[in-house]
């Protein structure tokens, strides 16, 4: 309808943000939409949405990304908040042990509100703050590969693989995509996010 | 009864070596064998007038004339019933002396039989004659009653003959009788107040019968003042039935009496049937079938009666006290269960509430003190908004006025242009915030400063706490529909409610579509509303109520529909105020977003969790 060119896409993809309060969803969510990082930000109240577009192969594909509020688990808006997401950050804090133990918890609730096919990268975020580790890379890469997770260590303070947090992510939502090798026609329609569901789920 | 007497003074020889019971009781039953005697001949003739009076009546019913007939029948038909009153009175009158000069003869005989002596007999006479003297009296009482007591008639009659039906129950006769006899009189005495239960409204009724042959049979209805419905039928029908409702009954009897009526014969064998009123509804059916002239129903999910009057005033007044007992009903009886059901429900929202992040404005009903305490606070509600009556729990949700049951009723006849009648303790999910919040910035005495301007016409028509359902309904109509009260002014313009709106001022808002009810309702209307000060949610709401498109695509830039601008503007609480009035989540803009598209995209953040639940939803349905 609209031709505009920042509204033309080939794929959106939805990605929801997980992860204990705290850890950093919404300044990783900054840096990766806005470049931005913010010391002082508060706890985010219901969902925030921010989007970006990358080029990946030739492909335009839009990322709308999901954050919400990390205090709660099992709210009314958790199904709601799972539905059509096709990737998922499932992020915690390097200096924190109590947010990495919780990472089982959260994968649990992912594996039952959102989509069987959905790609999830464990995101431990913090890592300028090597002094207050907590959590060691090889653990946690230890215990991504036995739950096929794809893994990465971040800093949304000196963007250290933000970038490549969602870029890879967003590479593998695509791969599995494309393999479906469903015609996930381009399209300007704001019901993009729910053919790409389709066909995730498909 | 001089015959009496002289059977009396010449059998006293006799009485005397009886003993005091036999003798009273064998002299009773005779002379009441004599009396029944004449009252069966009565009987007789009350029957011939009610089988013509029927007759007429079933020729009448079938046809549209005929009403002098009907007169003349009905009258011979009421001389008829009330010569048999007079005859009851009057066996009534004789049997209470009867049984005085049973004890005046036996102490006579006792006399006599002592003394043997002629004295004895001079000394009797004056008593008789003050005997006689109470007979006259009480016979002049009775006629008096006889004029009064039409309704207590009615009963008798149908005592009366019940008792003369059961011939085969012959056990206590004449004692029992009796007995019944003065009972009965005896309420007739102490007047309408002792019948059973207090009826609201009694009287004959035509019901068509559930069988095959749906053929309309008279049956005598008794509405009490426990909001029971019942009905009796004849002997030779089903036994007692109670239809499912517990919380109805009645007192009331009747049987037909068309067979041979006899003389010894006792009370007992009612036949009553209960409608259940408490999940009933009741319609009006049309005339135009001749077969069924001033017919109406009375709709439960058990059963559907279809009941027949025999005049328009007569269906109306019945259905009229139907509906006003089943509105009472649901009120009492209801109020209880369905208020533990709320309370459940709101124990069970506001734990799963808690979970919850409370965001800025997720919003549901039952935060904060109930409806009723928050609507009863504002000014002129604690008296119903149109007859006065304190503490009122009904409401207009367009209006935004506080009513008491029986205006709640009137109201509810305009129709929901007029009027949205829901109700402050029962219809829980009505009292959203926005709803509350506009109640409370307008209520009674605003609202009644606008609809009864003309004070002086108003003072003179206004209805009380005690006025009848009609005035009641005279008076709302006129000052809702027709306006009589408000003050004449010119029809306001659009620009002139834009400018109302802009200026955050409810009274100002609710002036103007008072005034001009057929305004168009733009967009820009709803979505200045959305921008405007803290009053603004109130505004929405009472613009919501009128004559509004609440899905226009009417921004010429981007086709937004309010529910699209309040999302770009991040205003989740109007957002959901347009969703609960029907504003469709799917609607797309001229760039073919959705609401929620244009929340994530523009405003980039949905704070309110049940609006994000709303909107995302509607995206996946389709």
């Amino acid at each position: 309808m609209s031709g505009e060119t920042d509204d033309s896409y080939d794929y959106l993809f939805k990605i929801v943000l997980v992860g204990d309060s705290g850890v950093g969803k919404s300044n990783l969510l900054s840096r990766f939409t806005r470049n931005e990082f913010c010391l002082e930000s508060k706890s985010t109240i219901g969902v925030e949405f921010a989007t970006r577009t990358i080029e990946l192969q030739n492909k335009i594909i839009k990322a709308q990304i999901w954050d919400t509020a990390g205090q709660e688990r099992y709210r009314a808006i958790t199904s709601a908040y799972y539905r059509g997401a096709v990737g998922a950050l499932l992020v915690y804090d390097v200096t924190s042990g109590d947010t990495y133990d919780n990472i089982e918890k959260w994968l649990s609730e992912l594996r039952d509100h959102a989509d069987a096919s959905i790609v999830i990268m464990l995101v431990g975020n913090k890592c300028d703050l090597e002094h207050l580790r907590v959590t060691e890379a090889a653990t946690a890469q230890q215990f991504a590969e036995k739950e096929g997770l794809m893994f990465i260590e971040t800093s949304a303070l000196n963007a250290t693989n933000v970038e490549h947090a969602f870029i890879d992510s967003l590479g593998r939502v695509y791969d599995v995509v494309s393999k479906l090798k469903m015609a996930c026609t381009p399209s300007q329609s704001a019901a993009a996010s729910l053919v790409c569901r389709t066909v995730s789920t498909t | 009864m001089r015959e009496a007497m002289e059977a009396l003074s010449s059998e006293r020889e006799r009485l005397a070596n009886f003993t005091r019971n036999a003798l009273a009781s064998e002299n009773v039953r005779r002379a009441t064998e004599k009396d029944v005697g004449e009252l069966r001949e009565r009987r007789k003739a009350v029957d011939a007038a009610k089988k013509e009076y029927d007759g007429v009546r079933q020729r009448y019913m079938k046809t549209t004339g005929g009403e002098e007939e009907l007169r003349a029948a009905k009258l011979s038909f009421e001389r008829a019933r009330r010569d048999l009153l007079v005859a009851l009175q009057r066996v009534n009158v004789a049997k209470h002396t009867r049984t005085k000069r049973c004890a005046v003869d036996l102490i006579d005989a006792q006399l006599d039989y002592f003394r043997r002596g002629v004295e004895i007999l001079t000394r009797l006479s004056p008593t008789l004659d003050i005997l006689r003297k109470d007979v006259a009296a009480a016979e002049a009482e009775g006629a008096d009653l006889e004029a009064a007591l039409n309704e207590e008639m009615e009963k008798l009659m149908a005592r009366c003959d019940d008792e003369a039906q059961s011939t085969s129950d012959a056990l206590s006769m004449v004692s029992d009788r009796a007995r019944e006899m003065s009972a009965q009189m005896a309420s007739s005495a102490a007047g309408y107040g002792s019948s059973q239960n207090e009826a609201l409204m009694q009287g004959y009724l035509l019901k068509r019968s559930s069988g095959k042959i749906q053929d309309w049979k008279r049956r005598f209805f008794v509405l009490d003042a426990r909001g029971s419905l019942t009905y009796t039928k004849s002997l030779s029908s089903n036994p007692r039935k109670a239809l499912g409702g517990k919380l109805l009954s009645l007192g009331s009897m009747r049987n037909k009496s068309s067979n041979a009526p006899s003389t010894q014969t006792t009370g007992g064998g009612e036949v009553r049937e209960t409608v259940s009123l408490l999940t009933a509804t009741i319609k009006p059916d049309l005339d135009d079938d001749s077969n069924a002239r001033f017919a109406f129903r009375i709709v439960s999910p058990e059963k559907t009666y279809y009941l027949r009057c025999e005049s328009n005033a007569e269906r109306s007044k019945w259905m009229e006290a139907i509906t006003t007992a089943i509105a009472s009903l649901l009120n009492s009886s209801v109020n209880e269960t369905i208020l533990a059901e709320h309370e459940a429900s709101v124990n069970k929202y506001g734990s799963k509430h808690s979970r919850t992040m409370s965001s800025i404005s997720s919003v549901s009903a039952y935060d904060g003190p109930p409806p009723l305490t928050v609507l009863g606070a504002v000014p002129g509600n604690g008296f119903c908004a149109d007859c006065d009556m304190p503490e009122p729990d009904w409401a207009s949700l367009n209006l935004g006025i506080m009513l008491c049951l029986q205006c709640s009723g009137v109201h509810r006849q305009l129709g929901v242009q007029v009027s949205k009648v829901r109700s402050a303790t029962l219809d829980v999910r009505a009292w959203e915030p926005s709803v509350l919040e506009f109640f409370s910035r307008w209520g009674n005495a605003q609202s009644n400063a606008r609809w009864e301007y003309e004070k002086a016409e108003v003072e003179a028509k206004k209805p009380n706490k005690n006025s009848s359902l009609e005035s009641r309904k005279a008076f709302i109509l006129s000052k809702y529909v027709a306006k009589a009260f408000c003050r004449r002014e010119a029809q306001p313009t659009e620009s002139q409610l834009l400018t109302a709106i802009n200026s955050n001022s409810l009274p100002a808002v609710m002036d103007l579509l008072l005034k001009g009810p057929h305004i168009k309702m733009h967009w820009v209307m709803l979505t200045a509303a959305c921008d405007c000060g803290d009053a603004s949610i109130a505004i929405l709401e009472a613009l919501l109520h009128h004559n509004v498109d609440v899905n226009a695509r009417e921004n010429p830039y981007t086709e937004d529909t309010a529910l699209h601008y309040a999302a770009r503007r991040g205003r989740d609480a109007f957002a959901k105020v347009l969703l609960r009035r029907g504003a469709d989540p799917r609607v797309l803009n001229g760039r073919g977003q959705t609401a929620f598209d244009v929340a994530v995209d523009v405003h980039g953040a949905i704070r309110d969790e049940d609006l994000l639940i709303m909107l995302s939803a509607a995206q996946d349905d389709d």
